[in-house]
């Protein structure tokens, strides 16, 4: 499992960024890390147990790699491709995201809770017990995904295509929801209150 | 460490698995059924179930310890003394146990069951029903809930903010997502008992 460091510098208690052992704040060399970690992700196909924490990406392209165990929390991605990844076990909690591709990926068991994220497409993915809660999505596209078992508590979603989805068990509770698409997808099997 | 999370369909509930990056002695944690991915799972990353712990003895967390005892000869840890008619070894709150070479550091959390147990290891906390992704568990009575809830703040929202948060039901979340998203903190009068 990947592990999210403390600061070394004493008195700090910020976490690390990715597995540099400095918080941003503390971390001389952002540059470098961000540039060897980038160039990594890219060429590299599997990640197991590492974190990526705090990073920013831009103009990357990720795709067809598996993450299992990984954390992007807090990360910021502009314009990234992760087309046909898999994720399992992988945490992007309160990150970023705009402009990003997530079309044809596999989510099993992961976290996206407290992010942001904008004009981006998980279209034609499986998303499953997959943790939405807290987010803010807007102008994105869910479509022809499984979403099966996810939740969407107390989210925020705007102007969002979830056209001819599997939603048995998609939890929607508190959300608050406008101009969605939900045409072709079995809503009655979602949950939008609790206790249903 | 490596952990591997199964989702049971018949229970509806989460299995986890803690062990050593490259096999051996692992713990099971909530067997609610012991089926043949669960079984393919362990056996395909060379574990070897040495410790079993319970979250609580409600059925969907409990009910495949038999099956497991048929294929693993391993050791049983809950907050009661007996589960599912087996013998176990009890664990008490704020206990730190060295089992299958990982500390494990439990709370006892009553409010869904009387027999509840969260536990941290590292930075995971498996929590079982007590709390999970967005809710808190079904409590028994109002007076439970309460005293849960009061637990809850007190033990659990106060650990590190990136505590990775593994529940009996649900996806993974974490501490931070909890203290500032989980519904039943903000609505607790939602809660139906």
């Amino acid at each position: 499992m990947f592990v999210l460091k403390n600061c070394s510098v004493e008195g700090c208690s910020s976490k690390s960024v990715a597995e540099s052992g400095f918080c941003i704040e503390h971390c001389k060399d952002y540059g470098k890390i961000s540039a060897d970690i980038a160039k990594e992700l890219t060429n590299e196909s599997l990640f197991r147990a590492r974190s990526f924490a705090h990073l920013n990406f831009e103009g990357l392209n990720f795709n067809d790699t598996e993450f299992i165990n990984c954390s992007f929390s807090h990360c910021s991605f502009k314009d990234v491709n992760f087309s046909n990844s898999k994720f399992s076990l992988v945490f992007f909690d309160y990150s970023i995201h705009e402009n990003v591709e997530f079309k044809e990926c596999d989510f099993m068991n992961s976290v996206f809770a407290g992010s942001k994220i904008n004009n981006s497409d998980f279209s034609g993915s499986e998303i499953v017990n997959t943790n939405f809660n807290g987010t803010e999505i807007e102008n994105s596209n869910f479509s022809d995904s499984d979403l099966y078992l996810s939740r969407f508590v107390n989210s925020n979603l705007m102007k969002l295509d979830i056209v001819d989805c599997n939603l048995k068990r998609t939890d929607f509770s508190g959300s608050d929801r406008k101009q969605i698409k939900f045409k072709y997808s079995n809503i009655e099997e979602a949950l939008f209150s609790k206790g249903q | 460490m490596r952990l591997l999370m199964y989702y049971g369909y018949a229970n509806r509930a989460n299995t986890y698995i803690i062990g050593p990056e490259n096999g051996g002695n692992a713990i099971l944690i909530d067997p609610g059924r012991f089926e043949v991915p669960l079984l393919n799972m362990i056996e395909n990353n060379n574990y070897y179930i040495e410790s079993i712990i319970l979250t609580h003895s409600h059925s969907s967390h409990s009910k495949g310890v038999n099956t497991t005892l048929k294929v693993y000869n391993s050791k049983i840890y809950a907050a009661l003394g007996k589960v599912e008619n087996i013998r176990t070894e009890m664990v008490s709150n704020r206990e730190i146990r060295n089992i299958s070479g990982f500390n494990v550091e439990f709370y006892e959390i009553p409010g869904h069951s009387n027999d509840c147990l969260v536990f941290k290891i590292g930075n995971l906390l498996f929590t079982g029903d007590i709390f999970n992704s967005g809710y808190l568990g079904t409590p028994l009575n109002a007076f439970a809930h309460n005293n849960m809830q009061k637990d809850i703040q007190e033990r659990l929202l106060t650990l590190d903010g990136d505590t990775v948060v593994l529940p009996g039901h649900g996806p993974p979340s974490t501490i931070l997502a909890e203290r500032e998203i989980n519904e039943n903190l903000f609505n607790p009068v939602n809660i139906s008992y």
